[in-house]
């Protein structure tokens, strides 16, 4: 789209800044089509420096859109990007003012980069998340386990009775105390032959009673096969007790830690 | 029987979405308007997503302790447990 000297669309009195989606290993200009962010068909384009780039379009510099919309075309754009390249993803809605900031941000860390774009090459990052199917099950799998020794049924038991404040209160703390237990007891045995199978691997947040496991696992391309049999492994080993969601290959969000202060 | 874990090569939003907002890197300086970061506006995004269809049930849900309204807790505390089976999760190459 044609910008007015000031970098403004036609018409618009609002500053463009480059919304940046991640950094590649080629300094040569490239073009992934119109799929900038902001559904303007901004096309997504590369800024170098040397034989890096950052790969960006344009967006007014105003208040930012937070929906799921904007998210998707982040991820879009970046999936795009990785058919091709080795890239460092960046986080969603960083802008920059201008195409100049950019390169100056390439030359100022330019080793560092360069350092783990060359880690990352030809591995991808998987993500498999567990969840326990019965939660029925496993609550009651606690009771017999841990409330016996502490009294946390008959706790448990009384407190449905009277609906009581404070023991309630008491009495979710243990509960949330013995499955958090639980969780990383049955977790580290689904972590070990995967860990062995990958490059490097993250533990993310759980969300909800029922997911013991949320990881991210960084997997040389050679060795996405194997891996992807050992979770089919897990899954059968585990048939019915734990549901596996496996999704990939992700750009490697996890595993780039970066963060740029100056 | 369909596999339990195939692989979901799609890259739904909702399996990446924690990534997106947590992880990547991270550019604070003068030069960049980097939004996220600020952890609030995180939390902002995920009760905005926790409506999404899917993504309540496969990881959006808030951190919330033990609820103990949930049907599995009363069952538990219930004099004889029924064994009812709660509601089933479709498989995993459905979405």
């Amino acid at each position: 789209m044609a910008k007015d000297p000031a970098g403004r669309r036609p018409g618009s009195m609002v500053q463009e800044g480059q919304y940046i989606y991640c950094i590649v290993g080629t300094g040569e200009a490239r073009n992934f089509g119109p799929i900038g962010i902001g559904d303007q068909g901004d096309p997504v384009t590369t800024i170098a420096y040397k034989d890096l780039g950052v790969v960006v379009s344009s967006v007014p510099m105003t208040k930012y859109v937070v929906s799921k919309e904007t998210m998707i075309s982040h991820e879009k754009v970046i999936e795009a990007v990785m058919k091709g390249h080795a890239l460092l993803p960046v986080r969603f809605y960083t802008v920059a003012p201008n195409a100049e900031e950019i390169r100056s941000l390439l030359r100022r860390r330019y080793l560092e980069f360069k350092k783990l774009l060359r880690e990352l090459d030809n591995k991808v990052e998987l993500g498999l998340k567990a969840f326990w199917r019965d939660m029925n099950a496993i609550f009651q799998e606690l009771a017999s386990e841990s409330g016996e020794k502490n009294g946390l049924r008959v706790r448990m038991a009384n407190c449905s009775a009277k609906e009581a404040g404070q023991d309630k209160d008491v009495v979710s703390d243990m509960l949330k105390q013995a499955l958090e237990h639980k969780k990383a007891k049955e977790k580290e045995a689904l972590l070990q032959p995967l860990r062995q199978l990958s490059s490097d691997s993250c533990l993310n947040i759980t969300y909800g009673d029922d997911m013991l496991m949320n990881a991210t696992f960084l997997v040389d391309r050679s060795r996405e096969k194997e891996f992807d049999g050992e979770v089919e492994e897990l899954a059968a080993r585990y048939n019915g007790r734990i549901e596996f969601k496996y999704v990939g290959p992700a750009p490697p969000y996890s595993f780039v830690n970066i963060v740029v202060e100056e | 029987m369909a596999l339990q874990a195939e692989k979901d090569t799609t890259g739904t939003l909702a399996d990446v979405i924690d990534r997106i907002l947590d992880k990547g890197l991270v550019i604070n300086a003068d030069i960049a308007v980097s939004v996220v970061g600020v952890e609030l506006l995180g939390i902002k995004i995920r009760a905005a997503l926790a409506s999404f269809e899917t993504a309540a049930k496969w990881g959006l849900e808030f951190p919330s302790g033990t609820k103990i309204e949930t049907t599995a807790w009363q069952q538990v505390t219930a004099p004889s447990g029924n064994g009812h089976k709660q509601e089933e999760i479709p498989p995993v190459g459905a979405r």
